[in-house]
């Protein structure tokens, strides 16, 4: 039988068939292609090694439970778990600082490496952030806070000392112009 | 009238980015649900979006790999050969229970106006469904039939029950056994259990072979379950790895019946929360959830053992006894929903 790649559309609706099958080899082939991008996601937005494995398990055992909320038609594999992931996380770290604020904690630095500095940089990877390197700088900064860090875009308004309709449209701007570039380099996230 | 929508065109990246408050979250998702345009354009950001994962992917540790498989196998069993073992040990208690009735037990009358030898027909021609495609080399041989709609195992019922009605229910019972044997024959070819077949409604999305098997299983026991409360004896529920098939099977197919009952004109999600050995919890929704994480509109809770009832109509699903949190026509149209996966 023909082997498919994860960069293949087919990959991503045969490998949905067979988690909605019962299929365990498919959650296994899932994992072995994805789990660096949902771990390492939950570990840059949480700074938290530990969330980043509760993160990770909660993903994989919510699609092998419930396969049939992906729709391979409206997007890869990738982007799905990518979305679930970063809602996780964001959820995580909007609930540390409430509970920081309320014990009135200073919030502690969390000494976790920076994964960035560890990632794997796939030939996507590279693309992606070539092409985020190319933002402008305004557009690149008003990103990063609010899709690594977890801001919301008053946050992000607050941290950057911009009216709030501005960070939603620099935000929005940003966004439309990587899509943009992505999509003239044919590249397939 | 005014929905809002430049305001929710405004929050749109931010939107895809998972940085605007849970209220504006849920204004910008109910939204999408009823407008194409913004749709378009959030699946055209969320491909940004996707994109700014991939830079920082890091390994995670070995052992997280096991754990978490087997979390999730613990939580929904694989389906593995357990549908065609499953299958065959219901065509023998089926078939011992046929075997143990006198022609008298065979005119009883069991569901609708059917007596047993017309629910046994009734049977056959819904396994012959399944049988005729695995026998047929052509995947699309059904296509050819311009029947494919939801009323085609009620015709080839009426059709089968017209032809058994005065024949000796002995050659009804052996044409039934017959056919089944022939499909568990074919379901132990190599590679059988994932060619993709239609289901008895053939309205529902095609499924691997062996997700149709849990369903020859499901009807299987519910008319072994049928004919025994006739014949006065005691309900016989399906063993718990068969419960746990049968309810994988209706969890799986409920975004599809929540569908074809056009549910999906306004989608909101349900949580289904079933109890008992072989129960679980599960979130269901008719549409495709960009939002995994937003709360369901609905919990329904209630017994799996039950649940199967339901989903063979053996149960009225306003009555059947479970709990509702939340909304409850959102709950009503799931229950409504499960009870139209039987076969007849």
């Amino acid at each position: 039988m023909e082997q498919l790649q994860s960069s293949h559309p087919r990959w991503d609706k045969e490998v949905c068939e067979r988690l909605v099958a019962g299929d365990e080899a498919a959650l296994g082939e899932l994992y072995d292609e994805l789990s660096p991008l949902v771990y390492g996601l939950a570990a840059r937005v949480t700074r938290d090694w530990a969330a980043a494995e509760d993160i990770t398990q909660e993903v994989f055992v919510r699609v092998w439970e419930n396969p049939q909320a992906f729709d391979p038609a409206r997007g890869t594999w990738r982007s799905w778990l990518g979305t679930m992931t970063h809602r996780r996380a964001v959820d995580w770290v909007r609930r540390s600082a409430a509970r920081r604020r309320h014990t009135a904690d200073a919030a502690p630095p969390i000494a976790v490496p920076d994964p960035e500095e560890t990632a794997v940089a796939s030939s996507v990877a590279k693309s992606v952030q070539a092409a985020v390197d190319d933002l402008p700088a305004a557009q690149r900064e008003a990103i990063r806070l609010a899709y690594f860090d977890g801001q919301t875009y008053r946050q992000v308004a607050e941290t950057l000392g911009i009216p709030e309709g501005t960070a939603k449209s620099r935000l929005w701007q940003g966004l439309r112009r990587l899509g943009a570039r992505l999509q003239a380099e044919g590249i397939e996230t | 009238m005014n929905d809002g929508h430049a305001a929710v065109t405004e929050l749109l990246g931010a939107w895809a980015l998972d940085a605007c408050s849970a209220e504006e979250t849920a204004t910008v998702e109910d939204h999408l649900a009823g407008c194409p345009a913004c749709t378009a354009e959030a699946d055209r950001l969320g491909r940004a979006v996707a994109g700014l994962a991939t830079t920082v992917a890091v390994p995670p540790p070995a052992r997280l790999r096991g754990a978490i498989l087997a979390a999730a196998v613990a939580r929904r069993p694989a389906a593995g050969e357990e549908a065609s073992s499953g299958y065959a040990t219901w065509v023998d208690r089926f078939d011992t229970l046929l075997e143990s009735l006198t022609p008298a037990q065979w005119r009883e009358r069991v569901v609708h106006d059917w007596t047993v030898q017309d629910l046994v027909a009734h049977l056959t021609a819904t396994d012959e469904l399944l049988v005729a495609q695995l026998d047929s080399a052509d995947d699309e041989t059904l296509e050819d039939h311009a029947e494919l709609d939801g009323g085609l195992p009620a015709r080839r019922t009426a059709a089968a029950i017209g032809e058994h009605r005065g024949r000796p229910p002995g050659r009804t019972r052996a044409a039934w056994r017959a056919q089944a044997d022939r499909l568990l024959q074919d379901v132990g070819e190599p590679g059988a259990l994932d060619r993709q077949v239609r289901l008895a409604d053939p309205r529902l999305p095609r499924q691997p072979l062996r997700t149709a098997l849990v369903q020859r299983l499901f009807e299987t026991w519910i008319h072994t379950d049928d004919i025994g409360g006739v014949l006065g004896g005691p309900p016989t529920p399906p063993d718990e790895r068969h419960v746990a098939l049968i309810v994988g099977f209706g969890v799986h197919l409920l975004p599809a019946a929540l569908r074809l009952a056009g549910a999906d004109r306004r989608p909101r999600s349900a949580r289904l929360v079933l109890v008992g050995p072989a129960g679980g919890d599960w979130t269901i929704s008719p549409a495709v959830q960009r939002a995994p994480a937003r709360p369901p509109d609905a919990t329904v809770t209630m017994d799996a053992v039950e649940f199967c009832y339901l989903l063979g109509n053996r149960r009225d699903p306003d009555s059947v006894p479970h709990r509702v949190e939340g909304d409850p026509a959102v709950a009503a149209t799931l229950l409504r929903a499960a009870a139209t996966l039987g076969c007849d």
